[in-house]
C-alpha cells in the first residue's frame, strides 16, 4: 500500500483514500450518506453544524465531524449508530428553536437543505420551546436581501465570498445565540455582486432580490449552458418558466469556473425577456422599417443579394459575424458568404484580441495559444497588465487571487486603476495608460529612456517585478484585450511576445472581451483566415472548405472592412453586431450604410446599424439556442435552448441558413448538431514558425502637463448591449460615469455625483463624476460600453490613454 | 512542602527584576544555555510529569518536542494567561507576584522548541496583571534575556509581543486564541491539525498556561524526580488550587497534586464557612461537575476527578453549604455558558441557552421529570460540540441533575430543597 493513500474501515467496509481526505469524502466515496450543513465543495472544512458527526476509532471519545477529520490508517468509522442518528436529529431540533419554517413563503423551499433535514430526521415538534425570530428582511444592495430569521449560521456566506472571491464583504456579528451575519463594516464597499453567497447559502437567508418569490424551486426547467457575457465561459444552470428565464446559477465545480459566477454570470440574465427585443423580421417600406412575415424578409433578401451579385460580383458582398454568437451561427454565415456568395469579405468585428492573435501568432507561430487557465494559474509567476480583470474577467481574477493567496503563486499586478488583486500580490503597481506596451517590453529586457515618465512605474518597482520575472520558471501574462485596447491592441501583443521571447518560460493569455470572441478568430471569420484560423493562402485549407461546401472557396483574400464599406459595397449581411456604433467613423459608416444597395441586420435589440437596414431579423439569445461558444482557452462551452425563441425569433444559424436556402443552395440543417460536427472538421490548427523576431514598441505619450490620461477599461457591471437590457444590472451601475481620484476631483471642485464634461481633440462626454479610490492622481476612467458616454467620442481611433480635460459643468 | 510556582509570593517587591534575581530568578535559564541542549530540556520535562495546568493536563515536554520537531519555522511559544473559567483566579496571582517566573520558564520552553517569537495573552480585565508583565519584559529585555543572542549565547534568539484579550471566555481555548492574536474573530479552530503544528499564523506553537510555565525553572534547576515526587501518588508536582464559595476562608494554595478535598477546604480553607454544613463542591471550575460529600476523600488530579465523571479543570474548588439549591448553581452555571458560547456551532450556540431554559422551567415550578430526561439527550447532544466550551457546558448542569436529583425532583414536585445530597 502506497502512503499516498490510507486504508479505513467505514460501517465494516473497507475503503481506500488519498492521503489528506476527509473523512466525509472517504464515506462519500462509498456512497456512504452523511448529512451536512455547513460543507460546501468549494469551500475548506469547517465544522459548524455538527450533523456530519461519527464515531471514530482511534479517536476523541464523543462524536467527532467527519468533515474536518482526516482519513487515518486503520481508522474506524461508524456513520450510522443510534447515538448518532439521535445527535443529528437533535441538531435540527435545536436549530429549529429559532427557524421559522416559513417554507411556504420562501424562495429556497424545495432546495433548501435543512428542510431536507427536517423531512429525513422526521421531526414533526421540537422538544424545545421555539422562540423563531422575527427580524424584518434586511436589503443588503441593489441584489441582496437577508432574512436573518431563516439563518442557521453556518458561515458558507461569509467563507465563500473570503475563499472563493477574495472579497470578505460578510462577517459575523455579536456571539452565542445572538450571532448574526452582516455585512462585513468596510469590505462591504467592496462586494461585487457575484451572488455567490447567494448560491452557496443552504437556507433562505441570503436572497436575490430579482429572483425573489419569481418561481418555486421546482417549477422551472434547469438547462445547463454557458455565460454569454465574457470569454471566461462559466458554465450556467438556467432555470425557466413559462418561457421566460427566472434565474441562471452556477453549475458543477468544473473548468472553467470551478463553481462561482460573477455579478453577469449570476444576476444578468433579464435582457433574455427584455420587452426591448426584435421578436419578428421588419422589412423597409417607403423609408420606414416596418413588420413583415418570414417569408417576405427572405424574398426581399434573397432578390436582393441576386441582383447585387449580378450587377456587381461577388466582391460587392460582405458578411459580419459575431462574439456574441456561437460557433455555429458564424459558422453558417462563414459557409454562406464563401461557399454560396463567393466572396471572403467575412468579417468579425473584435478587433482587440483578432489583432493580438495575429501578433501573436505572426511572432511566435503556432506556439502563441491559446491556452488553458490551470497553465495560467499553475504558473510560478501570473503578472497582469492593463485592464483590471476583476472587472473585465472576474472569475478568471478570482481564480487569480486564490492562486496567489493558497497555492503559493507570485501575483505580479501592473494595472492602470487600483483592484481587488492588489491585496494578494506580490508587487503592484499602477501603469499609466496607454503605457502598457512599454511596461512589457522593458520587462522583457529592453532598455528605454524616461521609464518613470513613460508607464509612472519607478525604477525600484519595475525591477523587483523583472526579477521576479527572470527568477521563475513559468511567467503567465494576462491582459484583457477589450476595447481600451483600440489602436495598441497590435503593440501591447508585441510587448508580451518580446517578452515570450526573452523568456522562455512565458506564456501569454491574451483574454478576448466577448464571450465568442475566440471562436471567431479560430474560425476563421476574416477576410485572410479559414476555419482553423488557417490563412486562406494555403491551398490545402481552402480545398478541404471547398470539399466540405461543395463549391470553390475564392482564392483572393477579402478587402479590409473599412476598405470594404467605403468601397465597392453593395450588400451587407450584419449578424449580431453593431457596425455603426462600434466604428471609428459612425457618421462614415452609416453613410456607407445608407449608399449600398442591401443592408441586412440580424440581432436581438435594435442599434445604430438595425436602423440602417434595409432588413431587420430577429435573432435569438443564448437562451433561446444549441451550439457552442469558445472560451479564452479555446475550450468549446455548449448552450442549449432553455426557452424557445421570444415571438418569431430564431437562431441565428437557422436563419442565415434559411436565406441560403432561399438562394437556392439548403444546408440541409434542421438542427445546430451537424453544424458542429461540420466544423470540427475543419478546425486543424496551422502549424506557423513565427517570426520569432522581437520588435520595438512605440512608446506611449508622456503625461499631459494638465489635463488627464483617459482609461477606458470595461465596469465589473457592464456587458454591452445585452449588459443595459439586464435591470439587474443596470440597478447595480445605472448609466456611464466618469471616475476620478478623491485629490483630483477636490482640486476641481467636483463632488461625488456632480455632472462634469470630458472634452479631448475628438469630442466630448457629458456625465456623472463618481469619486473613486481606485482611480490614480491624473487618470480619469470612463467605462466603455455606454453608447451614451462612448470612449470613441473622445478620441475614435485610441481612446485610451488619450490627453483629457476635465470640466464641472 | 516545597513550593514551586508560589515560593516567591512573600518576597518584597516579588514582581520585580531586583527581586527576583535575589531569590535566584534566571539562574535555570542561565544553567540551561549553558549545559543543556534543547532535547535535554524537554526530556527533562517529560521526565518531570509535567503536564498543562490549563485544564487539559498535556504532558508539558512532549507537546515541546512535537513543536521542535516541525520543519516549519519561525516557531512559537504562546502563554495563556487568559483565565476566565469562573472560581479560577490562580494565573492572576503568579502575573501578578511573580512574573518573572512565568518568563523564565517561557525563554526555557522557547530554547526547548527552537522557538524565536512569543506571545503573552492576558485575560483583558487583569489590569495590574498587564502592567506588572509588560514591565517584567521589558525588563528582561534590558538585562539581556531576551531579544538576540540571549545571555550572550550565539544563536539563542526570543522576542515577545505582549497582548491583551478583550473579554470572551472563549479565546482561552487555544486556537481562538490564536485566532484573537492574528485579529479575527475568537472562534476556535479544528483540531487537528494541532497547535504544535499548526498554530499561531499557520506555525509550530506551543501554548502554555501560566502555571505551567513557572514550573518549568525549578524542575531545571532541582531535577524531574524532585518534581514528580513532590505530587501524591502518580500524580507529579504541585498544583495552585483555589478556594471559593462558602468556604471560610477563600484563597490560593500551592499544594501537592492528588491533595483531596477534604484537606483542600477543611485544613486549608478552614472549612464551610460560618461552620455550616457541606451540600457540595466542584473541583475545577464552572465547567466540572458538582460533587458530594462522599466524594470529599477523592484525590483532586485529573485522574480520580474523570473516575468519578467530573474533570480536574483549574483546581479553581467552589464550596456550597448547606442551604444551596443546587438547581440554582447549575442555572447560574448554564447562564455563564448561555453568554460565552462563541456561536460558532448549533449544539453548543442552540443548547447551551436550553440548559438555561430547563434549569429556569425547573426552578420556577414549571419543571417536569421529562425535563430531565431532554437534560441527559441534549448533554449527548451538546457532546457533539466543535471545542471544549459545549462539549463541558453542560456537565455542569447534567452533573447536577445526576448527583444533586432530589434538588431538581424537589422543586420539579414542589417540594422544599433538602440540605444534603440523597
Ligand atoms: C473553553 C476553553 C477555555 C479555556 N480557557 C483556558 C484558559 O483560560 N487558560 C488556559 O491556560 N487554558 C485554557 N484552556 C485550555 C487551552 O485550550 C490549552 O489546553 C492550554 O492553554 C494549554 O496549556 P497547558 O498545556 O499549559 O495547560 C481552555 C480550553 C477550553 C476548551
Ligand atoms: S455577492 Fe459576492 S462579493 Fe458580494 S457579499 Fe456575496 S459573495 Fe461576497
Ligand atoms: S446567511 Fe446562509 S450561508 Fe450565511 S451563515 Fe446564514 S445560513 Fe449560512
Ligand atoms: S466571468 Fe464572464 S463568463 Fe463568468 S460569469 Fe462573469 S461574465 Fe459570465
Ligand atoms: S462549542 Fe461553543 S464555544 Fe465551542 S465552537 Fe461551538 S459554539 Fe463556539
Ligand atoms: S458538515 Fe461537518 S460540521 Fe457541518
Amino acid at each position: 500500500m502506497s502512503s499516498e493513500t490510507v486504508t479505513l474501515t467505514i460501517d465494516g467496509q473497507e475503503v481506500q483514500v488519498p492521503r489528506g481526505a476527509t473523512v466525509l469524502q472517504a464515506c462519500e466515496s462509498i456512497g456512504v450518506e452523511i448529512p451536512t450543513l455547513c460543507t460546501d465543495p468549494r469551500l475548506k472544512p469547517y465544522g459548524a453544524c455538527r450533523m456530519c458527526v461519527v464515531e471514530v476509532q482511534p479517536g476523541p471519545p464523543r462524536p467527532t465531524a467527519s468533515c474536518t477529520t482526516p482519513a487515518g490508517d486503520g481508522m474506524t468509522v461508524v456513520t450510522d449508530s443510534q447515538s448518532i442518528k439521535d445527535i443529528r436529529k437533535h441538531v435540527i431540533e435545536l436549530q429549529l428553536q429559532h427557524h421559522p419554517l416559513d417554507c411556504p413563503y420562501c424562495d429556497q423551499a424545495g432546495t433548501c437543505e435543512l428542510q431536507d433535514e427536517v423531512f429525513d430526521q422526521e421531526i414533526f415538534q421540537s422538544p424545545y420551546e421555539t422562540v423563531p425570530k422575527a427580524h424584518p428582511e434586511e436589503i443588503l444592495n441593489e441584489v441582496i436581501l437577508i432574512n436573518h430569521n431563516r439563518c442557521i449560521l453556518c458561515g458558507r456566506c461569509v467563507r465563500m465570498c473570503d475563499e472563493q472571491i477574495g472579497v470578505r464583504a460578510l462577517d459575523f456579528v455579536e456571539r452565542a445565540v445572538g450571532t448574526f451575519i452582516a455585512p462585513a463594516q468596510h469590505e462591504f464597499m467592496d462586494c461585487e455582486r457575484c451572488g455567490m453567497c447567494i448560491e452557496t447559502c443552504p437556507v433562505g437567508a441570503l436572497l436575490s432580490r430579482p429572483f425573489k418569490h419569481a418561481a418555486r424551486s421546482w417549477q422551472t426547467e434547469k438547462t445547463a449552458s454557458t455565460c454569454p457575457h465574457c470569454a471566461v465561459g462559466c458554465s450556467l444552470l438556467v432555470e425557466s418558466r413559462h418561457g421566460s428565464v427566472v434565474r441562471t446559477r452556477s453549475n458543477g465545480l468544473e473548468e472553467p469556473d470551478r463553481g462561482i459566477l460573477c455579478a453577469k454570470g449570476f444576476f444578468g440574465h433579464s435582457f433574455v425577456n427584455s420587452g426591448e427585443r426584435i421578436t419578428e423580421p421588419l422589412v423597409r417600406r417607403n423609408g420606414a422599417l416596418q413588420p413583415a412575415s418570414w417569408s417576405e424578409a427572405l424574398n426581399v433578401i434573397s432578390a436582393g443579394l441576386r441582383e447585387v451579385l449580378d450587377a456587381h460580383g461577388p466582391q460587392a458582398v460582405g458578411v459580419v459575424g459575431s462574439p456574441n454568437t456561437t460557433n455555429e451561427d458564424n459558422y453558417t454565415l462563414q459557409r454562406f458568404a464563401r461557399a454560396v456568395l463567393g466572396t471572403n469579405n467575412v468579417y468579425s468585428q473584435s478587433s482587440g484580441l483578432h489583432a493580438a492573435a495575429r501578433t501573436l501568432r505572426a511572432v511566435l507561430g503556432s506556439a502563441a495559444g491559446p491556452r488553458s487557465q490551470s497553465e495560467l494559474l499553475e504558473s510560478d509567476v501570473i503578472l497582469v497588465v492593463g485592464a483590471d480583470i476583476g472587472q473585465t474577467h472576474n472569475v478568471v481574477g478570482a481564480h487569480v487571487k486564490q492562486a496567489a493567496r493558497d497555492d503559493g503563486r507570485t501575483l505580479l499586478v501592473a494595472t492602470r486603476l487600483a483592484s481587488g488583486l492588489d491585496d494578494f500580490a506580490t508587487v503592484a503597481a499602477r501603469v499609466r495608460p496607454g503605457a502598457e506596451a512599454v511596461l512589457l517590453s522593458a520587462l522583457a529586457g529592453a532598455d528605454i529612456p524616461n521609464m518613470h515618465a513613460l508607464t509612472g512605474i519607478d525604477a525600484d518597482t519595475l525591477t523587483a517585478m523583472r526579477s521576479r520575472v527572470q527568477a521563475a520558471g513559468t511567467v503567465a501574462v494576462v491582459w484583457d484585450t477589450g476595447v481600451w485596447t483600440l489602436g495598441k491592441a497590435e503593440a501591447i501583443a508585441q510587448g508580451a511576445a518580446n517578452l515570450a521571447l526573452a523568456h522562455d518560460g512565458v506564456k501569454l493569455f491574451p483574454l478576448p472581451e466577448r464571450a465568442n470572441a475566440a471562436g471567431t478568430f479560430l474560425l476563421g471569420m476574416a477576410p485572410d483566415l479559414l476555419p482553423g484560423a488557417r490563412p486562406l493562402s494555403d491551398d490545402e485549407a481552402r480545398r478541404q472548405a471547398s470539399d466540405a461546401w461543395g463549391a470553390p472557396v475564392p482564392a483572393e483574400p477579402g478587402l479590409a472592412f473599412d476598405d470594404f464599406i467605403d468601397g465597392p459595397m453593395q450588400a451587407l449581411y450584419v449578424m449580431g453586431e453593431d457596425v455603426v456604433g462600434g466604428s471609428a467613423n459612425p457618421q462614415g459608416a452609416q453613410a456607407a450604410l445608407e449608399r449600398a444597395r442591401l443592408v441586412v441586420a440580424q440581432d436581438i435589440f435594435m442599434n445604430a446599424t438595425t436602423e440602417a437596414a434595409d432588413v431587420v431579423l430577429p435573432g435569438a439569445t443564448f437562451a433561446e439556442k444549441g451550439g457552442h461558444f469558445t472560451n479564452f482557452e479555446g475550450r468549446l462551452g455548449r448552450l442549449a435552448p432553455a426557452i424557445p425563441p421570444v415571438g418569431k425569433a430564431r437562431p441565428d444559424w437557422e436563419i442565415v441558413a434559411r436565406v441560403s436556402a432561399a438562394m437556392g443552395a439548403d444546408f440541409g440543417w434542421r438542427s445546430h448538431e451537424p453544424i458542429s460536427t461540420e466544423l470540427a472538421g475543419l478546425m486543424q490548427r496551422p502549424s506557423l514558425p513565427g517570426s520569432r523576431e522581437s520588435a520595438a514598441v512605440n512608446g506611449a505619450a508622456p503625461a499631459p502637463a494638465d489635463g488627464f490620461v483617459l482609461a477606458t477599461e470595461q465596469h465589473l457591471y457592464t456587458a454591452g448591449v445585452s449588459g443595459r437590457r439586464a435591470d439587474s444590472l443596470t440597478l447595480m451601475l445605472p448609466e456611464a460615469v466618469a471616475e476620478l481620484n478623491a485629490g483630483d476631483a477636490q482640486r476641481l471642485s467636483i463632488a461625488h455625483g456632480d455632472r462634469i464634461r470630458l472634452s479631448a481633440d475628438g469630442g466630448e462626454v457629458n456625465l456623472k463624476a463618481l469619486v473613486a479610490d481606485r482611480v490614480p492622481p491624473g487618470v480619469v476612467s470612463l467605462p466603455d460600453r455606454f453608447l451614451e458616454a462612448a470612449p470613441r467620442q473622445l478620441d475614435p481611433r485610441a481612446p485610451d490613454g488619450a490627453a483629457v480635460r476635465v470640466h464641472k459643468v | 512542602m516545597s513550593l514551586v510556582v508560589t515560593k516567591n509570593f512573600g518576597n518584597p517587591q516579588s514582581w520585580t527584576l531586583d527581586s527576583y534575581r535575589a531569590a535566584g530568578g534566571y539562574t535555570a535559564l542561565a544553567r540551561v544555555l549553558r549545559e543543556m541542549t534543547p532535547e535535554d530540556v524537554s526530556d527533562l520535562i517529560k521526565a518531570s510529569g509535567l503536564s498543562g495546568r490549563g485544564g487539559a493536563f498535556f504532558p508539558t515536554g512532549l507537546k515541546w518536542e512535537f513543536v521542535r520537531k516541525d520543519p516549519k519555522t519561525p516557531r512559537y511559544v504562546v502563554v495563556n494567561g487568559d483565565e476566565s473559567e469562573p472560581g479560577t483566579y490562580v494565573n492572576r496571582y503568579s502575573l501578578e507576584l511573580d512574573p518573572h517566573l512565568m518568563l523564565e520558564g517561557m525563554i526555557i520552553a522557547a530554547y526547548a522548541c527552537h522557538a524565536t517569537l512569543g506571545y503573552v495573552y492576558i485575560r483583558g480585565e487583569y489590569g495590574l496583571a498587564h502592567e506588572r508583565t509588560q514591565a517584567a519584559i521589558r525588563d528582561a529585555y534590558a538585562a539581556g534575556f531576551l531579544g538576540s543572542g540571549i545571555l550572550g549565547t550565539s544563536g539563542f534568539d526570543f522576542d515577545i509581543t505582549f497582548r491583551r484579550g478583550a473579554g470572551a471566555y472563549i479565546v482561552g481555548e487555544e486556537t481562538a486564541l490564536f485566532n484573537s492574536l492574528e485579529g479575527k474573530r475568537g472562534n476556535p479552530r479544528y483540531k487537528p491539525p494541532f497547535p504544535t503544528n499548526v498554530g499561531v499564523w499557520g506555525l509550530p506553537t506551543a501554548i502554555n498556561n501560566v502555571e505551567t510555565l513557572s514550573a518549568v525553572p525549578d524542575i531545571m534547576r532541582n531535577g524531574a524526580e524532585w518534581f514528580q515526587d513532590l505530587g501524591r501518588g502518580e500524580a507529579a508536582g504541585t498544583k495552585m488550587y483555589c478556594l471559593s464559595g462558602h468556604v471560610a476562608e477563600p484563597g490560593v494554595h500551592e499544594l501537592p497534586m492528588g491533595v483531596t478535598a477534604r484537606e483542600l477546604i477543611y485544613d486549608y480553607g478552614g472549612g464551610v464557612a460560618g461552620g455550616r454544613g457541606l451540600k457540595g463542591f466542584k473541583p475545577g471550575g464552572a465547567s466540572s461537575a458538582p460533587l458530594t460529600p462522599n466524594e470529599l476523600d477523592a484525590a483532586l488530579e485529573p485522574k480520580s476527578m474523570g473516575a468519578l465523571g467530573t474533570i480536574m479543570g483549574t483546581g479553581g474548588v467552589v464550596v456550597f453549604d448547606e442551604t444551596t439549591d443546587m438547581v440554582d448553581v447549575a442555572y447560574r452555571d448554564a447562564l455563564f455558558f448561555e453568554e460565552e458560547s462563541c456561536g460558532f456551532c448549533i449544539p453548543c450556540r442552540e443548547g447551551a441557552p436550553n440548559l438555561v431554559q430547563i434549569c429556569e422551567r425547573i426552578l420556577h415550578g414549571q419543571g417536569t421529570m421529562d425535563d430531565l430526561e431532554l437534560l441527559e439527550e441534549l448533554g449527548a447532544s451538546m457532546m457533539a460540540s466543535f471545542c471544549g466550551l459545549g462539549q463541558f457546558a453542560h456537565q455542569p448542569v447534567r452533573g447536577a441533575a445526576r448527583r444533586f436529583r432530589e434538588d431538581f425532583v424537589a422543586h420539579i414536585e414542589g417540594r422544599p430543597i433538602p440540605a444534603a445530597a440523597s
